[in-house]
């Protein structure tokens, strides 16, 4: 893999964050690269979803830049960092969750579309929006399920519908935050085997407790703890590094 | 829940059939001599616009406006500060003739509805919950003891409007002439805001309430949402208000208290929030308590309370719940 600055489709410049004496991003500086899935794992409270919601924009980090592409986003709102190119999925859903898993995904494809301000024409039949949300909701398997509210679906289900929203708009990036976790294990399977052949078109930066699955997505894994990130390599080294093993995988 | 389009229609053929017994009541009364009783429909059906309006924004959108009364009520006095202007035969602002022509009226009440919702919006949309409520209830707090301060338009005695104002050569001052104007206004909005739900701004509309981390996060800035449905939802109001003053041939600070935008909102509550026919059915429900208890004793409001705190404890969905069944969503 070319690993050139300015190849980087993702680049996140030095980020600090503290909330009073707690550090939670401590001089992060990381980068995704096209064709690849970046892992991020790390003990819990590591700083790893806090890192998610500062390149989503929803955290303000106190210093540091991120790039997507050759734009620096880190003044940028949430929706015109979606709009951007930034698709996510939350570590704890959130979705409409009085809408069916249909009218979630919709509701991403309507906004990609950049058309919110029409006030005439019925949602539920255009076709525009359906066709195009049941293709996505078949992309994951989840079609199924196209009619149930997302109330409903377990909360590995969300978990996949949220997927299925982030794909909707058609983005440059995605960042997933754990997103096998409450997955059955056939589910995980058939996510994994998506994410693998995702990652050509749309890279992925990761964050999952689910090592088996980690090692067989991740191009490269990084290693978060207490805000710093400690060690960054393959997953063959990431198995053969003492001090990850000391710091996170023996904890396991 | 898996959605069953044949509760839609259920839905629909109980909305047809409210609105259709209203219209015949109405008509029922007039012929019947009762042109009270006509009035007292056409005060249904004005609060229910009112409550249309804002519906849109508290049901549909999740904005709780406390200061609804200040469109209300400034619908109301355009409709009154015009006619005076008109039968006195004086300028309003230099240049500017009094009308008591209603469409001239309600455009002058769109538009000056409008321009001051964007204002409020603007500044309390930044803000969410009980900040929210609190600036929107300044607001209207603020505009409804200018009214009364303000002599040259009856202070606090209000203002009477001698003649009511005219829509082309239609004899307003029939009653029952005078509910059809309303209750086709009330067939109009409630088309437009049915339109309005179901579109794109709608969809966007309703996840802006449901969850706008949700929203943000497909790209939809939740905020020009809301702004606009919140103009669209004074707007709505303003009119119901131009109207009740030309109903009551009176328009007063009462039209702009904190108690007025209370009471659209108990129309809402009552018959359903975010439900299309919510305000109808509330707002008749309303009337019904004021006119009939209210002819027995003054404190027919603990009676209204009562019924609110039923609806509220035991129908959370409204009246529209319990004849109509929950709220459908694809
Ligand atoms: N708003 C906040 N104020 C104060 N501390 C916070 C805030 N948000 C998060 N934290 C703290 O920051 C640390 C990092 O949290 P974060 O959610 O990023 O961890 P994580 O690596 O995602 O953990 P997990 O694996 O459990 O999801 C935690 O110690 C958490 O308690
Ligand atoms: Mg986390």
């Amino acid at each position: 893999m070319n690993k050139r600055a300015n190849t980087a489709v993702l680049q996140i410049k030095s980020l600090n964050k503290s909330y009073g004496a707690l550090s939670v991003t401590d001089d992060v500086s990381c980068e995704l690269y096209p064709g690849e899935i970046h892992t991020l794992i790390g003990p819990n409270g590591a700083g790893k979803s806090t890192l998610i919601g500062q390149i989503a924009g929803w955290i303000k980090p106190d210093s540091g830049a991120i790039y997507l592409g050759n734009e620096d986003i880190s003044k940028m709102s949430v929706a015109k960092r979606s709009r951007m190119g930034l698709g996510r999925s939350f570590q704890v859903s959130s979705l409409a969750m009085e809408l069916s898993a249909r009218r979630n995904v919709m509701l991403a494809v309507q906004a990609r579309q950049g058309s919110s301000f029409r006030f005439w024409k019925a949602v539920d039949t255009d076709q525009s929006l359906i066709v195009e949300a049941d293709e996505i909701l078949k992309k994951l398997h989840i079609d199924d399920y196209k009619h149930v509210v997302a109330a409903e679906l377990s909360h590995g289900k969300r978990r996949e519908l949220e997927v299925a929203c982030a794909m909707a708009l058609k983005p440059k990036v995605l960042l997933l935050d754990e997103p096998m976790a409450g997955l059955d294990p056939s589910s995980t399977q058939g996510l994994v085997e998506f994410l693998l052949k995702l990652k050509e078109t749309i890279p992925i930066l990761l964050i999952e407790h689910d090592m088996d699955a980690v090692f067989k997505l991740s191009d490269r894994i990084s290693v978060l703890v207490y805000g710093k990130l400690i060690f960054s390599g393959s997953p063959e080294e990431i198995k053969n590094s003492s001090d990850v093993k000391s710091a996170y995988l023996g904890e396991d | 829940m898996i959605s069953t389009p044949r509760i839609m229609t259920r839905e629909k053929i109980i909305n047809t059939g409210l609105l259709c017994l209203l219209c015949c009541a109405a008509i029922a009364a007039y012929f019947l001599d009762q042109g009270y009783y006509v009035n007292l429909i056409s005060r249904i059906v004005v609060f229910a616009i009112a409550g249309i309006g804002l519906n849109l924004a508290l049901g549909f959108g999740g904005m709780v406006s406390l200061g609804h009364a200040a469109f209300f009520g400034i619908g109301g006095y355009i409709a009154g500060i015009s006619s005076q202007h008109f039968l006195d035969n004086t300028d309003v602002l230099l240049g500017l003739s009094g009308t008591n022509q209603m469409l001239t009226i309600w455009l002058i009440t769109i538009i000056v509805n409008a321009v001051l919702a964007l204002l409020i919006g603007l500044i309390s949309l930044r803000t969410t919950g009980i900040y929210f409520i609190m600036i929107t209830l300044a607001f209207a707090q603020m505009i409804y003891y200018f009214a009364i301060s303000w002599p040259s338009y009856g202070g606090e005695d209000g203002l009477l409007i001698s003649e009511r104002n005219q829509l082309f050569t239609i004899a307003t001052d029939n009653e029952l002439f005078f509910f059809l104007i309303c209750f086709s206004l009330l067939i109009f909005f409630l088309w437009i805001s049915s339109r309005i739900i179901h579109s794109r701004f709608g969809a966007a509309l309703e996840v802006a309430r449901m969850n706008h981390v949700r929203l943000a996060t497909v790209g939809i800035n939740p905020f020009p949402i809301k702004l606009v449905a919140f103009i669209f939802s004074a707007v709505i109001t303003a009119l119901a208000g131009a109207l009740f003053a030309d109903l009551n041939r009176f328009v007063s600070p009462d039209m702009l208290s904190w108690q007025m935008s209370g009471e659209i909102i108990i129309f809402i509550l009552l018959g359903g929030l975010g439900r299309l026919l919510g305000p109808v059915i509330g707002a008749t429900i309303f009337v019904l308590l004021e006119t009939f208890i209210g002819g027995y004793t003054e404190h027919w409001k603990l009676f209204l309370g009562l019924f609110l705190l039923a609806t509220v404890l035991f129908a959370k969905g409204g009246l529209m719940q319990i004849i109509a069944g929950k709220k459908q969503h694809e």
